[in-house]
């Protein structure tokens, strides 16, 4: 997309603050593709030329610049790249589950370009910060504003399906508040693909989890690439909760996520494949967690 | 060490053309545009297999983005090409007999117009039973892929050593295995690029392109015009990678382009993307490859039969001499009394296979290295040890007959170095007895195959600890210098030599990206007392210099070295007489040419700068241009029975590569690769140490990830998403190791690196992976799914999670 023009959209735009993109919003009731870093939209060729509107959200400062440190959590710009986040002191020290995911994400130039609005967005169940974002309970934050608020979401509200999403129309990710999860908080991610680096996740795992007094009092377990919706494993996580953390509960627990997911076949890896390197995810984090 | 003589040679010089392709100014083909320039776009069909009944173009022929439309009625000479045997169309006019294969090409100004109208020609075919296995090739109900050659064989190389069965008698033991490889890409970062311009008057057509092979190019499109071979130049442009793979694909795109230019009158570019470049360009042959090893309690090999089968695909193309390389060297380097192969090169719907670096060798070498470190396994020895017992030693005798020798005959010296360097016996045993507990892999498939709660007791938990298992594996060979008995091997170099003491050179090998332009000026510069950057590179086209034949076979160095070398010493021999006339010394006068200055070698003082020199002898009218020529020794080869000197030399190398298995996910991680080559005398200590770092990576890529895999013909892996190589997050650290072995030929005794640094990665990984799981994996690529459950899994086209 050297031009800045690709050949079917009628037009391009790029909004300078959050009133214009919502002014622009309320005229554009259909078809508006937003894009941040585009690190998805522009290797599909076939889709970016044949998005009737873009629009450019990198220079609206609410949603390509926002980092907000709260007491209980912080507020990220959908379309802040993930290197920012990699970067951030405060982030690294409460979030180390979502900066190591997003440390793995593509190479460092994807990096640099990349963000979560967009990997929500594109809605595929090989989107790596999912799986986190769901075990962190992020709210995300949907535009246009009505009566000057965004409207606050899930994310399983959002992500629906591969490539399939809630946000019809003119509606735009503009910022995900991720609350902090406790200091102590035990927590694991892991992706599977074929290779280091600019590898589309095979299987994925999210763990974050707490004890008290030895029993597990919190266990949030998301896999990623297994299920056409993000969604975590409520079953296995119910095996889990309230119970010691032992050896054979964590073989209980493998067993269980390996029933509880149902992977499909497709381009990137098969159900035997997925369904089984799942279970051995969760067994490598819940041993990690016995252990330390 | 004999590198003190040299001033330039050996030492580390950065590539000429480095910093322009670092800084993106370099000009690839497609960089490359002409005024009223013309597109080509090809009009494929959805089969592998079908007779053509008809094309019908009623539904384009007056749009007006099409200028013209050529198919095989455009061609006036030969319709077929290919470089051993003529079966391969520029434009299919019979059958289809794969998917890559192309019927027409819709010319015009806008790509993206024609790209819509070729939807539109409707090809009316019969579709025929489809071949995939190759292994089905040579059954008598097998579909004939090219019916008028009466069957599938597209080439059958035996050799017979001995006698096997008296071999096997004497034998303590016995080991049978069948290993596979898959079909690889050559994953050039540049897909194919070429323009054709038509020439004014009768002076034919000039052809600019991403082109490996200038010379075998201009062959195929004077053919296809029908046209003497000086009516049509083809010039290089810089090209992005090739690796074997820029050769028939690049002739029959030229003849495409050339054919639309003439009909058209004006520059025609062709110019594919990704997916198109891996669909119709071919690839490293799919080997299957049966091994029978007798061998004694002490280890000695006293017998081995091979039979192999090449898938060739749907063309023949290299098929011929990329299986003969591998009947010369199947055996590896090991001396064996008693031996018989059948190497098999055979006609599928698949798409076709030809050259790629490795040529034939990469394969043999991943089944035969494994099945030695089973023999020491049986035998309690380790890799190293068996290698020892039966490792060429000077004056061994190759399963082809021919004794090695007048060279140093390094494989133990590269193996002894390796060994050393990694502590690789006192590892490897270690990693044999680690803990022996393993999954149980076959209650873990019940399990997955039944889902249901199950339960594991204590004793099959398996500590995350002992998860992660290292394991050291070593692979050695020993590989045929240049092209051996497959043909002419001689090279042209032209060195002219300015007023001024700066110099031109153009050998008619072409810069693939391996540094060959800087190799060469290294060479003229040592020989002339220059640095290389007095020495500026021509581009390369064939109405320059002589046919040099192809830039294959890891033969430029060698060859075009030696050639630049005689070109070079030619020059200084006139420069020395001019000298001795001016200074007034006797015949017997030695000369010493180094800084950019002359001198008599007794005489240290008396220096005249170089440039000084040259003008002199331009103002005497002395020649300062001349054609270096290097041609290798004569080699023989009795095709019957596969016996003869193959080559004229050989070099050795020596890989050991060590690594970690996640016995629960089934990643592999390299971790560091140690790699010890005899390449002869190294010219560039940079340009080497490259040769080792790209090859050491392109080999992990063979061994670990990369395949191509077909689907009734089809291609799964069209792109980059699917077909995945190594990025350097996938490799550690790799340690190049130079063993510089004596040698008669090419420029003082430099002789061939590219190939072996590539042929021995996988072999090494795979008997790592074997030290670290106690398993041995006989199918590569070593893939996630491969280790885990011991076998491929295909996935399905559907895109459930974009």
């Amino acid at each position: 997309m050297k031009s800045n023009q690709p050949l079917n959209s009628e037009k391009v735009f790029r909004p300078a603050n959050l009133d214009e993109l919502d002014a622009l919003a309320a005229q554009t009731a259909e078809g508006v593709t937003y894009v941040a870093g585009a690190t998805d939209l522009l290797v599909q060729e076939e889709r970016w030329k044949s998005a009737r509107i873009l629009v450019d959200l990198t220079a609206v400062k609410a949603l390509h610049a926002t980092l907000e440190v709260r007491e209980n959590g912080v507020l990220i710009g959908a379309a802040v790249p993930l290197s920012r986040l990699i970067r951030h002191p405060l982030i690294r020290e409460r979030l180390p589950i979502l900066v190591e995911t997003c440390r793995q994400i593509g190479s460092v130039q994807i990096q640099n370009r990349a963000s979560l609005g967009g990997n929500i967005a594109n809605a595929s169940p090989a989107g790596d910060t999912l799986p986190v974002l769901s075990v962190l309970e992020a709210e995300l934050r949907i535009g246009p504003r009505q009566n000057g608020e965004f409207e606050k979401l899930s994310l399983d509200q959002v992500m629906l399906g591969p490539g399939q999403t809630s946000l019809n129309g003119n509606r735009y990710i503009a910022q995900i508040f991720i609350p902090f999860p406790p200091r102590d908080a035990f927590w694991y991610f892991r992706k599977v693909g074929q290779r280091q680096a600019l590898a589309i996740s095979k299987v994925s795992l999210a763990v974050l989890g707490k004890k008290k007094e030895e029993k597990i009092e919190e266990i949030r377990i998301c896999p990623g690439s297994v299920t056409p919706q993000i969604v975590r494993a409520q079953k296995t996580e119910s095996l889990l909760r309230g119970q010691p953390l032992t050896e054979e509960r964590i073989e209980k627990a493998r067993a269980a996520i390996e029933c509880e997911v149902s992977p499909i076949t497709d381009i990137r890896s098969t159900t035997e494949y997925r369904r089984r390197i799942t279970g051995e995810l969760l067994r490598e984090a819940l041993y990690l967690w016995l252990r330390n | 060490m004999k590198k003190s003589k040299f001033n330039i040679v050996g030492k580390p010089v950065i590539r000429q053309d480095g910093l322009e392709k670092v800084t993106g100014q370099a000009k690839f083909a497609d960089d490359i545009n002409y005024p009223n320039q013309l597109y080509g776009v090809m009009v494929r069909v959805p089969v592998a297999h079908a007779k053509i009944r008809s094309i019908d173009y009623s539904a384009i022929e007056n749009h007006p983005a099409l200028t013209t439309i050529c198919d095989a009625n455009d061609i006036p000479g030969a319709k077929k090409v290919g470089p051993i045997k003529q079966d391969q169309p520029i434009f299919c006019y019979q059958k289809i007999v794969t998917p890559g294969d192309v019927v027409a090409m819709l010319v015009g100004e806008s790509e993206e117009e024609l790209l819509r109208l070729r939807e539109l020609v409707n090809v009316e075919y019969e579709p025929l039973p489809v071949l995939t296995d190759p292994r089905k090739a040579l059954e008598p109900d097998a579909p004939l892929i090219h019916p008028e050659l009466g069957s599938n064989l597209v080439i059958h190389h035996p050799l017979r050593k001995g006698d096997v069965e008296k071999g096997f008698a004497e034998s303590d033991y016995i080991l049978e295995q069948t290993y596979t490889t898959p079909f690889i890409e050559h994953a050039y970062i540049e897909p194919e690029a070429v323009i054709a311009i038509p020439r004014e008057g009768n002076k034919g057509v000039h052809i600019v392109g991403s082109i490996q092979n200038p010379y075998t190019t201009r062959k195929v499109v004077a053919a296809v015009l029908g046209w003497p071979l000086a009516k049509v130049r083809i010039q290089q442009a810089e090209l992005g990678g090739s690796f074997g793979g820029k050769d028939d694909i690049m002739n029959i795109l030229s003849a495409r382009a050339a054919v639309a230019a003439l009909k058209t009158g004006r520059p025609v570019k062709i110019r594919y993307r990704r997916e198109e470049s891996i669909q119709e360009s071919y690839k490293r042959h799919a080997y299957y490859m049966h091994y029978k090893v007798g061998f004694t309690r002490e280890g000695k090999i006293k017998a081995m039969k091979i039979d192999i089968i090449a898938d060739g695909g749907a063309y023949s193309s290299m098929t011929p001499f990329v299986t003969w390389r591998t009947v010369v060297q199947a055996t590896g380097p090991y001396e064996i009394e008693n031996v018989w192969t059948d190497v098999r090169g055979v006609y599928t719907n698949n798409p076709y296979a030809g050259a790629m670096r490795g040529f034939g060798s990469p394969q043999p070498i991943f089944a035969q290295e494994s099945i030695m470190d089973e023999i020491a396994v049986q035998l309690g020895m380790t890799p190293d040890e068996i290698r020892r017992i039966n490792g060429f030693r000077s004056g061994s005798i190759t399963a082809t007959g021919q004794k090695l020798e007048k060279h140093d005959v390094n494989v133990l010296t590269v193996l002894e170095t390796a060994v050393r360097e990694t502590d690789f016996a006192r590892r490897w045993r270690e990693n044999q007895q680690q803990t022996k507990k393993r999954l149980d892999l076959a209650a873990l498939e019940e399990a997955a195959a039944n889902p249901g709660p199950f339960i594991l007791h204590k004793e099959d938990f398996l500590e995350p600890e002992e998860v992660l298992r290292k394991g050291i594996g070593l692979a050695v060979s020993f590989r045929g210098t240049s092209l051996g008995a497959e043909g002419v091997d001689a090279v042209a170099a032209y060195l002219s030599l300015q007023q001024d003491g700066s110099a031109y050179l153009l050998s008619g090998l072409a810069e693939n990206g391996q540094g060959m332009r800087t190799t060469y000026s290294i060479i003229a510069a040592e020989v002339l007392g220059l640095r290389p950057e007095d020495i500026y590179y021509l581009d390369l086209d064939t109405g320059y210099v002589g046919d040099s034949g192809p830039t294959v076979a890891s033969r430029a160095t060698l060859m075009g070295g030696g050639a630049t070398k005689v070109a070079a010493e030619t020059l200084r021999q006139r420069l020395e007489k001019v000298l001795r006339r001016h200074w007034n010394l006797p015949e017997t006068t030695n000369f010493v040419f180094a800084d950019r200055t002359v001198y008599p070698e007794n005489q240290p003082d008396r220096k005249i700068a170089f440039a000084e020199l040259c003008n002199l002898a331009y103002w005497e009218g002395v020649n300062l241009a001349t054609i270096g020529w290097y041609s290798g020794p004569k080699v023989h080869w009795d095709e019957s029975v596969g016996q003869g000197p193959a080559y004229f030399t050989y070099v050795y190398g020596c890989q050991v590569a060590e690594v970690t298995v996640n016995l629960s996910t089934g990643e592999v991680y390299v971790e560091r690769v140690v790699a010890v080559h005899d390449p002869g005398t190294v010219i560039n200590l940079l340009g080497a140490q490259g040769q080792v770092y790209g090859g050491v990576t392109q080999g992990a890529g063979y061994g670990l990830w990369e395949e191509i895999s077909v689907d009734q013909g089809f291609i799964r892996e069209l792109n980059f998403d699917q077909y995945l190589i190594p990025t350097s997050k996938d490799i550690g650290e790799i340690v190049p190791i130079f063993v510089e072995g004596e040698e008669r030929y090419g420029a003082w005794g430099a002789k061939s690196l590219g190939e072996p640094t590539l042929e021995l990665t996988a072999a090494a990984i795979a008997n790592a992976v074997r030290n670290a799981t106690g398993r041995r994996f006989h199918h590569l690529p070593l893939n996630l799914e491969e280790i885990l459950l011991g076998r491929k899994l295909y996935p399905t086209s559907k895109r459930g999670s974009v």
